[in-house]
């Protein structure tokens, strides 16, 4: 043996039985995509050098965690599966869209529409848990 | 003194180098018979006749072996299996207990008249002198059509052809006559190559580059007076200047038995072992040997392991693993194939052409040194395998 602890190091980084194991345990299909991506990588790396994104992104991990803590993660992930692009974007139309003010006579009207009276049931079932929730909470 | 075992390897290009530089020489006396005094780079020429770059191309074969092994300057003529000798043009017996053929693929300039009076007057990406000639009419070339032909779909590196038309575009380009140059691809295939993924890739970049591929030109003729390829069924391609891939047949060499010889002299061997049918002792590698993969550099190294191995004893096989560097520019992709997996899509990256140019910059060590690059090249080889990339590719 001869030379400092750095040299020594090297020395047995090369024995080729090192080598072969150090190669398989870093060598791997997504390591060589990594590498092929590299500039990709460091671009979007380098946005953490400024501290606001840094703290943002450190926040944004720190929810994901808390919501993987409390399943919440698995749960949110099971929903985006349920959920169709065409109704949320339906959605977001009609509420945007300028509404005509309506009374009584007009709701007694609509009822008479089953696509209404389904929608009715679901906001009674929603306002029922909402009570439930409220209470529970110690809201009056 | 055991008396050590005599192996013969007939050629001392890349399979035969590499096999005879990877047998211990302590169990083995190592004998290679290669009648050219120098050791080919072959990739090496493409990049000579699109860049013009003054690369290492060839070394003294005696310099590429390890010491030790023994170098016979003369060319393989007659192989008895039976007898198990191989027998020299100038006279010589070799007798031997292993026996490995990797006398590589010979280029047939004969097959297709006018063929020859191309390349003496053009050049072609297949040797040294005939690449500085191309370098030099592409440098002089002013305008019209440059085309690349693929005359038979049995051809040395599938990749290289699509190579040149890449590096000619970007050759043109640099020079500035893009826009009175036309590159033009034409190719046997309904796709520009083989392998659909990897023509999925490289079709649209051939639109972009204005590269025009002609598909399904199965090549009849040359018409020399008026500079016109002649297909199947009379299709012409005009040309100004043409550069056309060479049928191939397999080495030149007499067998005592016709059980080895396949198709147009390549040899018969078991695809998983690289031995020939009916012999234990005896071995065909690289380009002269007959199997379903590309004839290109991995091959030939990729066996030369296994052989070397089985030889030892070891139980080693060859999956027909493929990483033929199909270079773009600045960028490249490889075609990564093997018996099992057609090849997979595989984007060309900048990374992948570091890659390429590293093993370039290192084949001679490797060639000489292959036990010491084992490790580095089967750890890339296991991480790239196209099971293991799968549909997403690389």
């Amino acid at each position: 043996m001869s030379g400092g602890p750095l040299d020594q190091l090297v020395e047995a980084l090369n024995d080729p039985e090192i080598v072969e194991r150090l190669l398989e345990y870093i060598m791997t299909p997504d390591m060589m995509r990594l590498l092929d991506n590299l500039p990709t990588l460091i671009r979007l790396a380098s946005k953490l050098s400024e501290e606001e994104a840094a703290e943002a992104l450190g926040k944004l991990i720190s929810l994901v965690v808390e919501l993987n803590r409390r399943g919440l993660l698995d749960r949110l992930a099971a929903l985006l599966e349920k959920v169709e692009p065409e109704k949320i974007e339906r959605l977001v139309e009609t509420l945007e869209a300028p509404a005509e003010p309506a009374g009584m006579l007009d709701l007694a009207k609509a009822l008479k529409n089953p696509e209404i009276r389904r929608g009715m049931g679901l906001l009674l079932r929603v306002l029922s848990v909402l009570g439930e929730a409220s209470r529970s909470t110690g809201s009056k | 003194m055991v008396r050590r075992e005599r192996v013969v390897v007939v050629g001392g290009g890349t399979g035969g180098a590499i096999l005879a530089n990877l047998m211990p020489l302590e169990r083995y006396e190592v004998t290679v018979i290669e009648p050219r005094r120098y050791h080919y780079y072959h990739p090496a020429y493409i990049y000579i006749a699109f860049e013009g770059l003054k690369l290492e191309v060839k070394r003294p074969v005696d310099e590429v072996l390890k010491p030790g092994v023994n170098l016979v300057r003369d060319r393989a003529k007659r192989i008895d299996l039976d007898e198990r000798y191989v027998e020299t043009e100038g006279g010589r017996r070799l007798e031997y207990d292993y026996l490995v053929v990797a006398a590589g693929a010979r280029r047939d300039y004969d097959e297709l008249p006018g063929h020859k009076q191309l390349v003496e007057r053009f050049g072609d990406f297949h040797s040294e002198e005939n690449a500085w000639r191309l370098w030099r009419t592409l440098t002089t070339m002013r305008e019209g059509s440059f085309v690349i032909m693929v005359s038979h779909p049995v051809q040395i590196c599938p990749p290289c052809p699509l190579k040149a038309a890449f590096l000619a575009s970007k050759l043109f380009e640099r020079r500035g006559v893009k826009d009175r140059v036309r590159v033009k691809l034409a190719v046997p295939y309904p796709h520009p190559y083989p392998a659909i993924a990897i023509s999925n890739i490289v079709e649209p970049m051939f639109e972009r580059e204005g590269v025009e591929v002609v598909k399904v030109f199965l090549l009849e003729d040359i018409n020399l007076d008026e500079k016109k390829l002649i297909g199947y069924g009379g299709a012409e391609l005009e040309f100004d200047v043409a550069v056309l891939t060479p049928p191939i047949k397999g080495p030149d060499i007499e067998f005592n038995t016709d059980n080895v010889l396949g198709d147009d002299g390549f040899i018969k061997v078991d695809r998983y072992t690289g031995q020939m049918p009916g012999y234990d002792d005896a071995y065909a590698i690289g380009d002269a040997a007959e199997i379903p993969t590309a004839k290109t550099g991995t091959t030939a190294h990729l066996m030369a392991e296994v052989v070397a191995d089985r030889i030892q004893g070891y139980g080693s096989r060859y999956d027909g693993r493929t990483n033929c560097a199909l270079i773009t520019g600045e960028d490249a992709l490889f075609v990564i194939s093997s018996y099992e997996h057609p090849p997979v899509p595989v984007r060309p990256t900048r990374f992948k052409r570091l890659l390429t140019d590293v093993f370039t910059k290192a084949y001679w060590r490797i060639v000489k040194n292959p036990a010491a690059w084992r490790p580095i090249i089967r750890s890339y080889l296991e991480a790239t395998r196209p099971d293991r990339l799968g549909e997403k590719g690389w």
